[in-house]
């Protein structure tokens, strides 16, 4: 689909949805840039316009439209990547032209302030105040750390007092100004530490280039301790930067692993709690570590004893360094085994093993024939057009399997258990009266079973026939289970079935799912396709994972009604053909031909239907079986093709 | 697994009509049937005769068993002793066969 600029910016409150959470107030939210909004009070700072295509948060003092807040919050630099990451997020296209049209309209964001002039201006002062916290002058000159003898907040009203302020900038457009007096007046001590501009993580570019382990601590001049005590460090500046953090990281994926080393109080644990979880969820290496024992942080233990701070750091480095050694070996000792000599052991257990691995019968004699045997572990497919039988064919299967002492899981999307087993019932009517040689005229449809008017009219031997065929169904119906739904079984609730299914009945069943197109989505922004894909990629795991047979219903759609069935059939559904162990495909007979004309086949009583092995990833490909289909007893009977007339 | 039919037991079932028309389909399942159906009556014809077999011959072994204890002539009895024999084996050349041997060879059996 193809959007322009400005309508793309309309997604801006569906995007943060997707990232945060709304806070109290209208069109107000957690800022997942800074965290405001995650207090007691719940207030959150992030605003959206009521037009709904900006966005500003007031205590970070960002803000712009959604690709701004994609630019910060997936740390994509450029409008390019932006776009780009945006149009694969909702499969859409934004117009080239609409974006220059749309630009050059758009009133463009007001730009942070740059301070880097200031930064020079307030560095040439530090040597004024003697309120350096212990540092060296090697580490305050590496991030330029400054003096202002008479500073005021930028915002600060004009009446409001100067003071005196070590200025550490945080970015070029960012700082925090830290008041240097010993003693400050009561009505000032909540202002001794502002910060001016965005929030921003300090030294956040050592974890691009750094390879030996960074600490992480709260405060800029924590930071600045660990790194004159020899170790490398960065500093959230807040708690509340937590998530943000880890979604910066997220993007880095630094090489050097991470030690929390937060402050030493309640808010500290809880946060490195938090950000201990985050990094393991992002699948990032970190350690916790308590750096300034006995103190409330590093800056603290640097002023109190340098030397044991240093030896401290040490040690830690050292230990995350023995760890990091003993993880590599190892990684490295794993690794080798990935080598296939490894797995000829195995290789051969396995061969071993087979022979008491079940081959499912399917219950048909040339289609086991065609499969090596019958259904083996793996993902089946089973493709056609309507009408050609898909469910009543893979149900017959799964009866016969059943009928055979194999439990099946039958998940019908579309139809409901009673339906289903009305169509069995069906089945065994006619196979009932043609195994005792009755007469047809006893046999009953799907409908004719379950509609309980009809039994008005139904003589001794049609309910006889009904039984017969009830008590037959019954004989196996403790080993199929039927799970139905309408749109709320996808692939996650398919494992979990499975799993409880093995873990109460000590027995791998057979799955069927009916069909795959209709699956509850993985992600509903995703397109069919997409999720299609998924959910073959999981349905594929559940079968391995398992090792049972999982076979799956697949629909073509009405380009598809002439033609042979060929894999390309199976394109329109993304990437079945890829996964699928087997691939089976069912076609009118004469499909393809020339003066084909599917009505006229689908006409036919019974059809005949060909079913062709499109793919056998572990046996032969191109067979094919002949079947005589009786819809209304929804039966299906492997024919002779000779038997077959081919004018259709 | 107990089910319970008693809707279709204790409803008065209908009189079977005059029988309709099949469809196609169902036309060439019932000749499956029919040819089923024969199987079956023919398996029910052998089976049949297999009983009666079973009959006679319960009944010659009394005949054989109380000729013998009254000291009844041996021609006759073995005669009936292959007779049966014949029917145990459902071999009724054999019979015949040993009944002519017997007469002619041994003059015995003739009446």
């Amino acid at each position: 689909m193809n959007i322009t600029k400005d309508v793309a910016r309309q997604y801006l409150r569906d995007y943060v949805k997707s990232i945060t959470k709304e806070s109290k107030g209208k069109n107000q939210f957690i800022c997942p840039l800074c965290g405001s909004g995650e207090g007691k009070h719940g207030t959150g700072a992030f605003t959206i316009t009521d037009d709904g295509k900006n966005w500003k948060c007031f205590a970070c003092d960002e803000g712009g439209d959604v690709f701004d807040l994609i630019g910060k919050y997936e740390g994509l630099q450029g409008y390019k990547n932006q776009k780009e990451w945006f149009e694969g997020r909702y499969n859409v296209t934004i117009d080239r032209d609409a974006v220059t049209r749309s630009t050059t309209t758009t009133t463009a964001s007001k730009p942070n302030q740059d301070y880097n002039a200031f930064f020079v201006f307030a560095n040439a002062d530090l040597d004024k105040t003697d309120y350096h916290r212990g540092l060296s002058a090697a580490v305050l000159q590496r991030f330029n750390v400054g003096y202002v003898a008479n500073w005021k907040h930028p915002k600060a009203p004009e009446a409001a007092p100067t003071t005196p302020r070590l200025i550490i900038p945080t970015s070029s457009e960012s700082y925090l100004a830290r008041d240097t007096r010993s003693e400050v007046p009561e009505n000032q001590r909540d202002y001794t530490k502002q910060k001016v501009g965005p929030m921003h993580i300090f030294n956040l570019d050592t974890l691009r280039t750094t390879t030996t382990p960074v600490f992480v601590v709260e405060g800029e001049i924590d930071a600045m301790s660990i790194i004159d005590a020899g170790a490398e460090a960065v500093a959230l500046g807040s708690v509340s930067m937590v998530k943000r953090f880890i979604d910066l990281v997220k993007a880095i994926h630094p090489k050097a692993p991470l030690i929390i080393a937060l402050d030493n109080d309640e808010a500290g644990r809880k946060a490195a709690e938090t950000l201990q979880e985050g990094l393991k969820a992002a699948n990032l290496i970190s350690y916790r570590e308590t750096v300034a024992a006995g103190y409330k942080d590093a800056n603290e233990a640097l002023n109190k004893d340098p030397n044991a701070l240093r030896a401290n750091v040490q040690a830690i480095l050292d230990n995350v360094k023995r760890i990091q050694d003993q993880a590599e070996a190892e990684e490295r000792e794993s690794y080798k085994k990935t080598a296939a000599a490894y797995s000829l052991q195995g290789f051969i257990d396995g061969i071993k093993d087979s022979v008491n691995t079940p081959v499912y019968s399917t219950g048909f004699l040339e289609l086991d024939n065609m499969l090596d045997g019958g259904l083996y572990e793996g993902l089946y497919i089973l493709g056609a057009i309507s009408s050609l039988g898909k469910t009543a064919l893979v149900m017959q299967l799964a009866d016969q399997l059943a009928e055979a002492g194999h439990d099946v899981l039958y998940f019908s999307l579309e139809m409901s258990a009673n339906e289903l087993i009305a169509r069995s019932i069906s089945r065994h009517t006619a196979r009932y009266v043609i195994e005792t040689g009755k007469e047809l005229g006893n046999a009953k449809t799907a409908r004719g079973i379950t509609d309980g008017r009809k039994y008005a009219g139904y003589t001794d031997a049609d309910n006889q026939v009904i039984k017969a065929a009830i008590n037959r169904y019954a004989e196996y119906a403790a080993h199929v289970y039927i799970h139905e739904g309408l749109g709320n079984i996808d692939v996650k609730y398919v494992r979990d079935v499975v799993e409880k299914h093995i873990h109460y009945t000590g027995v791998t069943p057979v799955v069927v799912i009916d069909y795959m197109q209709i699956l509850a989505p993985w992600d509903p922004r995703a397109t069919d396709k997409q999720n299609t894909d998924r959910a073959v990629f999981e349905l594929k795991r559940i079968s391995r994972d398992f090792k049972l047979p999982l076979i799956g219903i697949s629909s073509f759609n009405r380009a598809n009604y002439s033609t042979p069935v060929t894999m390309e059939a199976f394109k329109e559904s993304g990437a079945i053909e890829y996964s699928a162990d087997v691939l089976l495909g069912l076609q009118l007979h004469g499909a393809g031909s020339k003066n084909f004309d599917v009505d006229k086949a689908k006409e036919k009583n019974p059809r005949e239907i060909e079913l062709k092995v499109l793919k056998n990833r572990s046996g032969r490909t191109g067979g094919r079986d002949y079947f005589d289909y009786y819809a209304m007893f929804n039966l299906f009977q492997e024919a002779n093709v000779l038997d077959w007339n081919s004018e259709v | 697994m107990e089910l319970d039919f008693s809707f279709m037991d204790g409803a008065p079932a209908a009189d079977p009509g005059p029988k309709a028309e099949l469809d196609p389909g169902s036309r060439q399942l019932q000749r499956q049937a029919d040819k089923n159906a024969a199987k079956i009556d023919f398996a029910l014809e052998a089976w049949r005769g297999y009983q009666d077999a079973i009959k006679a011959t319960d009944a010659l072994q009394n005949d054989i068993l109380k000729g013998l204890q009254a000291g009844a002539p041996l021609g006759p009895i073995l005669l009936q002793a292959l007779k049966a024999v014949a029917l145990a084996t459902n071999c009724e050349p054999f019979y015949i066969q040993a009944k002519q041997a017997l007469e002619q060879n041994y003059q015995e059996g003739k009446g």
